[in-house]
């Protein structure tokens, strides 16, 4: 016990002499900062004069908005990289003063080494958010260079076929049958669909990301809705040779939503269930009550979502690792688009998956009562 | 061009707008005999069953994508001595590198061609590769 106690006083001793020289240091590091400040502000002013900023008041106060930026990369001020670092760079400077402060007046250094720590800890959480936030900046920027690749290559590949074919049309030194004929327009057609479908997915995405946008709003049958829906699809269905049970559940009521943009939340809903099932499969949609709301779920017997991907389905742009070898059409945008309108509508949105087995996609609106 | 008899073209790709411009451009005007795949698996079993003088192969396809198609054609040494042509719009240099390490003689990106262009190009490929 008593080697015990001899260690400890040793230790504090030792701690109470090192802490004693960083005060020392520190305070002596006090008066070089002030000349490192006095050197910093020098060249502060020296590059602003030569970039004119001091002169053009407008784009310095603007350089300062930091709240601008932050809007600008669409993050929340505490995950904002300039915000953090202005933050950072303030907390440096208290840390700095109240270090010399506590060195000047007090001489239990305890209390200098309890202030140290807690700027630590503080400098810490905030080093973490910086890189969590370069994280999320650099991951949006990966997500928009994949979006590129798919969308050009999804807009690139029809045009070039367009391309092909009305070169085939033209050229009169081939000598096309009227059902060769016919049968070009008819792809030609479909390919303009393709395309203009991709188009607006995107103007649709964009513009159901502006916090200001407002939808419409009327009540309506969303049985009725989904037969509307399905009457369109009748072809695709055809074309793949499923066949789509609709289940509903007693009589049930309207819901109040923008009509327009829930039926393209159906949309997207039964085009993954066809692109993403087997030639022959069964998708059954069910339409029932769950608590207060309208539940529409829709359940393919397709190639599931793996359980890595699953967090990020409702995401823009992604697409599940098992369908990126590109071999299905589209561009990572349906299901971004399905939660935004549910959740502007008031509602909520879910999946669960099997992999190999099959998916169930569902949503719930607010009732009209 | 002097045909000493009626090449064997392997068209193995999944959109019917390139499959029936190329068709038409090279029957009608290069004399081949142009043979359609529509997907992976069935690329490999018409190669397996025709034994086609060049294969036209895309890379973005149902069932078996192209890479997977090569791979099946290298390991075969009966099929390893067709010439494959990628013709794709996939245009990254690791797209590239991986179908000419798999196998393909020449990488073709659809949509740098026009539909006469690519037809002269794939000529001179089959007056070069394609032995009698």
């Amino acid at each position: 016990m008593s080697y015990f106690l001899k260690i400890k006083s040793v230790f504090r001793e030792r701690t109470i002499f090192n802490i004693a020289r960083f005060l020392k240091i520190c305070n002596r590091g006090w008066q070089y900062a002030q000349q490192i400040f006095l050197a910093s502000a020098a060249c502060v002013i020296i590059y602003c004069i030569s970039k004119k900023t001091m002169f053009d008041f407008k784009h310095f106060l603007d350089a300062l908005n930091v709240k601008k930026h932050c809007e600008e990369y669409k993050v929340g001020l505490w995950g904002c990289p300039q915000f953090l670092f202005v933050l950072m760079g303030i907390v440096i400077i208290i840390a700095i003063l109240a270090t010399y402060v506590v060195a000047q007046r007090y001489t239990e250094p305890e209390i200098s080494a309890l202030i140290a720590m807690g700027i630590t800890v503080f400098l810490f959480v905030i080093g973490n958010s910086v890189v969590a936030s370069f994280e999320l900046i650099a991951e949006d920027s990966k997500a928009k260079s994949e979006f590129i690749s798919i969308v050009s290559h999804e807009l690139r590949d029809p045009l070039a076929s367009m391309r092909w074919q009305l070169e085939m049309l033209e050229d009169s030194r081939l000598n096309l049958s009227e059902h060769d004929r016919q049968e070009t327009f008819d792809l030609l057609g479909k390919q303009r669909e393709k395309m203009s479908g991709i188009v607006s997915d995107m103007l649709a995405a964009h513009r159901m990301e502006d916090q200001m946008a407002r939808l419409s709003s009327e009540c309506f049958s969303l049985v009725e809705l989904t037969d509307v829906v399905l009457k369109g699809y009748q072809e695709k269905v055809k074309q793949s040779e499923s066949a789509i049970s609709v289940d509903i559940d007693g009589v049930l009521p309207e819901v109040c939503a923008d009509k327009k943009k829930i039926q393209m939340v159906l949309e997207h809903l039964v085009d993954n269930a066809l692109k993403y099932g087997k030639s022959g499969q069964k998708i059954g949609i069910k339409i029932g009550i769950d608590r207060g709301g309208v539940h529409w779920s829709i359940t393919d017997q397709g190639v599931g979502i793996p359980a890595e991907d699953r967090k990020n389905i409702f995401g823009k742009f992604f697409r599940a690792r098992n369908v990126t070898s590109r071999q299905i059409d589209g561009i990572g945008l349906g299901l971004y688009i399905v939660r935004l309108v549910v959740e502007k509508s008031k509602g909520r949105v879910g999946f669960e998956s099997h992999e190999s087995a099959g998916s169930t996609f569902w949503f719930t609106l607010p009732a009209y009562r | 061009m002097d045909k000493k008899r009626r090449y064997k073209i392997l068209l193995v790709e999944d959109e019917p707008g390139f499959q029936k411009a190329l068709r038409q451009v090279l029957e009608q005007k290069e004399g081949y005999e142009v043979i359609q795949a529509f997907d992976g698996e069935e690329g490999i079993k018409l190669a397996q069953e025709k034994k086609p003088d060049l294969i036209l192969l895309d890379l973005i396809l149902p069932k078996k994508n192209g890479f997977e198609v090569l791979r099946f054609l290298n390991g075969r040494p009966e099929l390893a001595v067709i010439p494959v042509v990628v013709l794709t719009n996939l245009e990254s240099g690791n797209d590239i590198e991986r179908a000419i390490s798999s196998g393909a003689k020449a990488y073709l990106i659809k949509a740098d061609y026009s539909l006469d262009e690519i037809t002269r190009r794939i000529a001179k490929l089959v007056e070069e590769y394609i032995v009698d």
